[in-house]
This record gives C-alpha cells, sequence and structure tokens, in this order.
C-alpha cells in the first residue's frame, strides 16, 4: 500500500473469524481439541479477508445470507473479536448494527440520545448542543420525550439513526438498518449519508438493496462464504452479484421439473431427495376453510404459497426480488388441457395483473384422476409501489379464449411491498434519466441554447459484454467437460435491443454460435439507460483443443448482420484428465447435475416459468 | 493468534469516560427520583423509617447494650452506622456476577467501555449510600448530638469502600460471564460475610474468636473505620486505614487480572 497512513480510514489484514460457539457441544474430543489448540474450530464466517478502505470512501457490502457481511461489520465495530488478522481504524465511529441497541426502554427518547451520543464519542455538553437537531431528524415529535418502551421499532431506528448520524462519526457503520422505518424517512436518512460522504465521512453499508449500494457507494464488495468475491465499483460487483445469484436459483430449480408426463411424481420427488443437493418442489401450504371461490370443483386448487429464493414463504417483498408462486392442484377427475394461473391485486381489489400457464407458453399435460401437482410461477417482483397485493389462484380446463373454470379462490396470499421510490401511484418508473434542468435566463441568451444533439446514428449500436466463467485466463480442468469444451458464460446485450449472436472460439476448434435470449429486469436494471427487454446472459460450451497450454479465445457479436470482436483473450488450458470410471458406472451417476444445470442456465432466461416440462427444455435446444 | 482490533483515535478520554459512568449510574434510579427534590426527601425518608424501626426495636422490644452503661439507642446508631457500609458493597456484590452477562446489549455496542458496566453500578450505590449517611447524621443529631468534625471524612470511607467493592465485583462479573452459576453461589456466601462482619457486634466480640476474622474480611476495616469516625468521633487507627488500603489494592488488583483475563473473549460469551 503506497497511501500514507493519514488517508486510510480502515485497514483489515488477514480477518479470519470463527464463532466459538459453532463446534460447543458436539463432542467431548472437539471440546478438548479447542481448549488445547485455544483457537476455536468450526466453519469460518470470515476468511482471511484483506481490505484497506481509503478515508471518505462508501464501500457497500453484499452478499447473500450468511455470507459474513454482518459479521465483518461487527468485527469492525469492535463487538465481535477477529479470530486472527488484525483491523485498524482511524477516527470516530459511528454504528448502527442493530435496532435499538443501547436504547434503555425507560429513557425517553432525548435522554437516550444523550447517552447514546456519549457512546458513540461525544461529550455531554456536544451531544446537548445536538439535541434540537437530532429530535428534528427524527421526526419523532412529541414522542421524543416519551420513554423509549413506548416506541415502535420503526421509532426505535429513527431514534438510533438519528443519533449514530448526528455524532460526527468518521466512519459510520450500517447494517441494512434502511430496510426499516417508512420510506420518507428512508429517503431522508439516503440524503444525509450523501453529504456525510460528499463531507469525508468513511461510509460502510451492509444492504441488500442494490440500489442503495449503487446509489450511495463508491465501491462494492461481495463477500460470499466469508471471502472476497469481487471488491470493484458497484455497477460492475452488484451485476456479478445478482447473475450469479440468479444462476444459483436456475440450479436450485433445475432438478424440480414437477410435472413430469410420465405422471410419476411420488417418484421422481424421492429420486430428487436422494440426491440430496437440491430440495425439490415442495407442496404449497394447504388452503383450509377458504369459502370465497368458485368452480366446477373437477379440479381443487389444495394449496398455495409465496416463497422466496431460499423456498421459504414469505409475506413482504421489495421490488426486483426473486418471487415464487407455487400453487398445489388435486384433481377429481381427468383434465386434458389443465390452465394454472393466479391474479394478483392491490388493496382496493383493483387487478394489477394475471397470468397463467398458458400465457407464460408452458402447456401442462393431463392430470389424470387424484393427480397432485405443484405449478410454481418464477418471477421477479414489479415496481409496484408500496402496500399490500393478495394472490387468488386459479385451476381451469381449456384454453384462455374458452375454458371451464374447475376453481377460482380469491385472496389466498397477502404480500406486503415494500418500494421506497413508491410513494405515489401504482408503480414506480424504471430506469429514468433526467436531462436538463438548468435554468435559462428569461430575456433568452442565444449562447445557452445549445443545438440539440444529433441523434444517435441508427446503423450504430452500443454492445456490453462481460465474460463471468471462465473468471480467469488460466482455466482449471473442472471447467472442461470431457476434456473437449468450455463452458462460456457471461452477459451481452446491444443498446438498441437488437438480438446479439455470439460466436465463441477457442484455438482453431470449430466455433460455436449462441443466439442470447432477453433477461430478467432485475438485473438489467444496472445498466441505466438500456431497454430492458434486451439484457441478456449467455451460457455456451465451445469446444477446446486437448493439448495443454495457451490457446486463443474469440468472441465475436454480431447485431443484425454486423459482428465486432468483442473478446479475445489468451487462455492457459489445462491438461486433460483421464476417466479410470468402468463405462457403466459413469453412466450411472447423474450426470444430469452438472450438466442439466448448464442447459438451464442456458435457456432459462427465456422462461420465467419454473413448472415447464421437460421435453419443454429439449425441444428449444 | 489472537486477532486485534485497534483504533487509533477512538479511545476514550477520561472526561467522557466519568460523564458516560455518571449518565449510566443515572439509568439505575427510577425516573421519578430523578432530579427533583421529592426524590431527595424519599431518599432519606427511607433509611429514616429503617433507623426508627431499629431504634424502637432495640431499644424497646429486645434493649441491647454493647457496653454497659451505654444508652440503648445507641445500638442503633452502630447498627445503622455498619449498615451504611454493608448496603453499599453488598449491594454490589450481590449483582455483579450477572454485570456483564446480563448486559449482552452493551457488551455487543460498538467500543463500548465494558469496565462502565461495573464502575457504573458501583458509582450509584455510592449515591444511594449518602442519603443514608444523611439520615444517620440526623438521627444522631437527634439521639446524641452535634456529631463530631470527623462525620466529614465519612463520604470519603464510602468512596474508599466502593473501590473495595468495585475490585470485588469486577472480579465476580468477569467470573460470572465464564461461571453462570456464579450468580446462585454469591448470595449466600454474602450473608455469610454478614455474620463475620462487625456490623451487629462490635469487633471486640469477633477477636475473641481470632483476629484473622477481621483481616481476612475485606469490609471489616472500613465498617471499624465508619464506626470510629461516627460512634467515637476519633480519627481511626493508622493499621486499620492500612488495612483498608490494602484490601483496596487487593480488590481491585486481583479484580483487574481476572478482568483481562476475560476481557478478549467477552463479546462472544455474552
Amino acid at each position: 500500500m503506497t497511501r500514507s497512513k493519514e488517508e486510510i480510514a480502515i485497514h483489515i489484514d488477514g480477518l479470519t473469524k470463527i464463532y466459538p460457539g459453532s463446534s460447543a457441544a458436539a463432542s467431548l474430543r472437539t471440546m478438548a481439541l479447542r481448549l488445547a489448540r485455544k483457537s476455536p474450530v468450526g466453519p469460518k464466517a470470515l476468511d482471511d479477508i484483506n481490505l484497506t478502505v481509503p478515508k471518505g470512501q462508501a464501500v457497500g457490502i453484499v452478499g447473500r445470507n450468511g455470507s459474513g457481511k454482518s459479521t465483518l461489520l461487527k468485527t469492525l465495530a469492535g463487538v465481535l473479536r477477529p479470530t486472527e488478522g488484525s483491523i485498524t481504524l482511524q477516527g470516530r465511529l459511528g454504528t448502527l448494527l442493530d435496532l435499538g441497541s443501547g436504547i434503555h426502554p425507560e429513557y425517553s427518547g432525548a435522554e437516550n440520545a444523550l447517552v447514546l451520543g456519549m457512546l458513540a464519542g461525544l461529550s455531554k455538553s456536544e451531544v446537548r448542543a445536538r439535541m434540537a437537531t437530532i429530535r428534528e431528524f427524527s421526526g419523532l415529535g412529541e414522542a421524543f420525550d416519551h420513554p423509549a418502551k413506548t416506541y415502535s421499532s420503526g421509532m426505535s431506528l429513527r431514534l438510533g439513526f438519528s443519533s449514530a448520524i448526528h455524532s460526527d462519526p468518521d466512519v459510520l457503520l450500517i447494517d441494512e438498518a434502511l430496510a426499516v422505518g417508512d420510506a420518507f424517512f428512508q429517503q431522508r436518512c439516503l440524503a444525509r449519508m450523501r453529504r456525510l460522504r460528499e463531507d469525508g465521512t468513511t461510509i460502510v453499508l451492509v444492504s441488500h438493496d442494490p440500489s442503495a449500494v449503487i446509489s450511495l457507494c463508491d465501491r462494492a464488495i461481495w463477500l460470499e462464504h466469508g471471502r472476497v468475491r469481487a471488491d470493484d465499483s458497484p455497477a460492475n460487483v452488484i451485476k456479478q452479484y445478482l447473475a450469479a445469484r440468479y444462476r444459483d436459483n436456475c440450479e436450485l430449480d433445475a432438478p424440480l421439473a414437477p410435472v413430469t408426463l410420465e405422471g410419476d411424481l411420488e417418484g421422481d420427488r424421492a429420486d430428487r431427495e436422494v440426491e440430496g443437493a437440491e430440495p425439490p418442489l415442495r407442496p404449497a401450504a394447504p388452503i383450509e376453510n377458504h369459502d370465497d371461490r368458485f368452480g366446477d370443483g373437477r379440479a381443487r386448487v389444495v394449496g398455495m404459497e409465496v416463497r422466496d429464493d431460499f423456498g421459504k414463504p414469505i409475506s413482504s417483498v421489495s421490488v426486483g426480488d426473486s418471487v415464487s408462486v407455487v400453487i398445489t392442484i388435486e384433481s377429481h377427475d381427468r383434465l386434458t388441457m389443465p390452465l394454472v394461473g393466479f391474479t394478483l391485486r392491490n388493496r382496493l381489489g383493483d387487478v394489477v395483473t394475471a397470468t397463467n400457464t398458458e400465457l407464460e407458453g408452458n402447456h401442462l399435460p393431463t392430470f389424470e384422476k387424484n393427480d397432485e401437482v405443484d405449478i410454481a410461477f418464477r418471477f421477479s417482483w414489479p415496481p409496484l409501489s408500496s402496500g399490500s397485493f393478495s394472490f387468488s389462484p386459479a385451476i381451469a380446463e381449456g384454453s384462455i379464449a374458452s375454458h371451464r373454470m374447475c376453481d377460482w379462490l380469491e385472496n389466498v396470499w397477502i404480500l406486503e411491498t415494500e418500494n421506497s421510490r413508491g410513494l405515489f401511484g401504482w408503480m414506480t418508473l424504471d430506469d429514468v434519466s433526467v436531462v436538463g434542468g438548468n435554468p435559462r435566463a428569461a430575456s433568452g441568451n442565444p449562447d445557452s441554447h445549445a443545438a440539440p444533439s444529433a441523434p444517435p446514428d441508427a446503423k450504430s449500436t452500443r454492445i456490453e459484454f462481460s465474460l463471468e466463467t471462465p473468471r480467469t485466463t488460466i482455466v482449471d480442468r473442472d471447467q472442461i467437460t470431457d476434456n473437449a469444451e468450455l463452458f462460456l458464460s457471461g452477459w451481452c446485450f446491444a443498446a438498441s435491443g437488437e438480438p446479439v449472436e455470439l460466436t465463441a472460439r477457442v484455438g482453431s476448434e470449430s466455433p460455436r454460435t449462441v443466439a442470447v435470449a432477453g433477461f430478467r429486469q432485475d438485473v438489467g436494471r444496472v445498466h441505466a439507460g438500456v431497454p430492458s427487454a434486451c439484457r441478456s446472459g449467455f451460457g455456451v460450451l465451445v469446444p477446446v483443443p486437448t493439448t495443454p497450454g495457451p490457446a486463443r479465445c474469440h468472441i465475436e457479436a454480431s447485431v443484425q448482420g454486423r459482428s465486432t470482436t468483442v473478446a479475445d483473450l489468451e487462455l492457459e488450458l489445462p491438461a486433460p484428465v483421464r476417466i479410470f470410471k468402468p463405462r457403466d458406472t459413469a453412466r450411472r451417476r447423474p450426470r444430469r447435475s452438472t450438466k442439466n444445470r448448464r442447459r438451464v442456465l442456458f435457456v432459462s432466461h427465456s422462461l420465467n416459468l419454473e413448472g415447464a416440462p421437460r421435453s419443454l427444455f429439449i425441444s428449444i435446444r | 493468534m489472537q486477532g486485534s482490533v485497534k483504533n487509533v483515535s477512538n479511545s476514550y478520554a477520561a472526561k467522557r469516560y466519568f460523564q458516560l459512568a455518571i449518565a449510566l449510574a443515572g439509568q439505575e434510579f427510577p425516573g421519578a427520583y430523578r432530579g427533583n427534590l421529592t426524590g431527595v426527601f424519599a431518599a432519606i425518608a427511607v433509611p429514616l423509617a429503617m433507623l426508627a424501626t431499629y431504634s424502637f426495636v432495640f431499644s424497646t422490644l429486645i434493649p441491647v447494650r454493647i457496653r454497659p452503661g451505654q444508652s440503648t439507642s445507641e445500638y442503633a446508631l452502630f447498627l445503622f452506622s455498619g449498615l451504611v457500609v454493608w448496603n453499599l458493597i453488598a449491594d454490589v456484590i450481590a449483582r455483579s456476577p450477572r454485570l456483564f452477562s446480563g448486559s449482552g446489549h452493551y457488551v455487543q455496542r460498538a467500543h463500548f467501555p465494558i469496565s462502565l458496566l461495573v464502575l457504573a453500578p458501583c458509582l450509584a450505590s455510592f449515591y444511594r449510600s449518602l442519603p443514608w449517611l444523611a439520615a444517620y447524621c440526623l438521627a444522631h443529631l437527634w439521639l446524641v448530638g452535634t456529631p463530631s468534625w470527623t462525620f466529614l471524612a465519612a463520604p470519603l470511607v464510602l468512596l474508599l469502600a466502593m473501590l473495595i467493592a468495585m475490585g470485588i465485583a469486577l472480579g465476580l462479573a468477569s467470573l460470572g460471564a465464564v461461571v453462570r452459576d456464579l450468580a446462585d453461589v454469591v448470595p449466600p456466601i454474602l450473608s455469610l460475610a454478614f455474620f463475620v462482619s462487625p456490623i451487629l457486634y462490635p469487633a471486640a466480640r469477633l477477636s475473641e474468636i481470632g483476629d484473622w476474622i477481621l483481616f481476612l474480611n475485606p469490609i471489616a476495616a472500613p465498617i471499624r473505620i465508619m464506626h470510629s469516625l461516627l460512634l467515637e468521633g476519633a480519627l481511626p487507627p493508622v493499621d486499620l486505614l492500612g488495612q483498608m488500603a490494602l484490601a483496596a489494592f487487593l480488590s481491585i488488583g486481583i479484580g483487574t487480572l481476572l478482568y483481562l483475563g476475560v476481557r478478549d473473549s467477552l463479546q462472544d460469551l455474552v
């Protein structure tokens, strides 16, 4: 590091954290080992983190649950002690790690603010001097003088945030705090944090909200399994992070394929459970005593729930979160053309949207009598304004144009939506860019009227391309399938919205071409100013030479017959692996678990539907 | 190797440390009592009522005389002067095992000076003992007459007693974070300590059994000093002062050692 000590706010060197409790009560032997070793054993919540944050930088930390984000922040705050490594902080620390920490329930907001401010490093008189500002910012009004035990969690947050932010921190650590609190307060906090950043405060923000990280931070760090997976500009890191999350989701979904043509549902499920890698599509929570329904009853909706990425039922959702609407059907008769769907209503009962299997391009197979079928609709939550929304699932027989309703249930599942920008109306706009806003003198100075810039050349289009795998130019053995094909994946889209065709060639092997399909909106939101329909991820298997050593990888993108080179890199290929396994055992192994995933990754982008029959995938291939 | 977190410029200035200690000690008092005159009166009324009860019980119901020829009301004063010190110390020690383990929300707070968790209750106990002293003073005025000038040194003795209590509490709080059951062990030991302290009977009675009792008991010295200051109006003998200083020094030393032993792992323990 060439920076002088003065400019560094946070320096983390080889930080490792192991929770000592994690292997407790495992066995006497492990306990003895722990004593003997002195340092605890167990999974590493943080694993050899090295970071330097210069003064005044705003760093966003993203990662899945359990990736070590909060542990990192708590260790920075000195709440947790590192197992190994060291942290050096410069300056006064302001923290907002969790709600209500340090808030005394018997004390009034003002008295708490006094103690909180002193805990944050101010003297009594300094806090007194700020009290009016803290009171005003918190927006608690009269409640500021009431005991904190009468506060709601949102009010505690206001008090905590207001105290933390007015303690003039040099380093501000914030953990997910903005998730609570109403939209107005969130906006005020973001604005205030921006101002602090401009004044040179170093900010470390842990957030699930990609837009907050992008708008507030200069740098983002992606943690995975306690390690730094990416450390780059927020836009880049978020792009990679969302891509990986999406990919993981596809992998999770891949073995689900809940509706099979054979109708061998139970057997199929059992198989998958033995594999144990990913959970099968669970039947949705049963619906009991729901009176508000109609239909001829030849099939019934027996269960419905809305789940998040991890298969957990949810009652609230944020814009861009991926949700699965899972509907469980029980057929009491043979249905030749089943049609399953749902209607989404807002709190006033207006239909916001509705969809069904046919609309999403998935024609369900015939349901036999007494079949039980689970169907999942997976999509990312649209930018609807805050409020509650209800789902009404239905099963019918026939087509959209002509069908007989078997069962329709009103308002089975309520989902609370949080949208910090959605204060007005039904929804928020995506990718708004605001131009202009410079006041013009009334008398009209001709110079200030710049000629409108020439319209962009209709012939040219910007192509944005990023390669995700292989991540390094030195290719690992396990990235090459059967010693023959290398998996290339990443992102590519044309700003004009036209389809892109990618041609990749490694060495002198034959090239492969892949057409890039449309991608989900939440991933695309990262690229401001580009229409959302055209954003795409790609994945393609490219033949590679069997000889180890350097090989040229050349990727060309073509739009409407015009092509350009988007990547040209030198790959270092590994030596081929010998396969020792006898043929039959190799075949019996579920090779699908590696191959299928890739295929699904490749095609799923054009599909929003989880419950598509397997034949659909094959036909697309 | 144990990791470290250091903050180059976030060290707690001594002034702010004590401001914070005083603010936290203030949290110990119920809101209604804080910062008004009624609270002060209430704080003195309770010990006065206690003192009235004692003098009634020990002069009328069971007349007790320590020395022959002494007035019976003097026993109540004797008992009360010992209790002033005892209450201060016992109050802190009884709570001490849970001071760390029971305040996770502070221990888990960023850069919270954890030693404050012991200092604040000690200060609070010290505050609480002052009205008791005032009540004693009133009773002395009523029953015996104007107290001797040595009375002025009494708060200083209470402060030193607080230091002894703080050392013990620091040690017990540290142990209590590791051994949770300590909280159940301490109360019976405390009641034992009550009976081997010169509170109910003069030190001479205890030294008849053995001087070692008085010597090993860290709270005996401050109680005896209090007796001599308040009841006899005389400066305490030097050996008692030395004993008290030694008790304070040892308890704070041992307490600090125990605290340093657990400090680094406290956040994980609590």
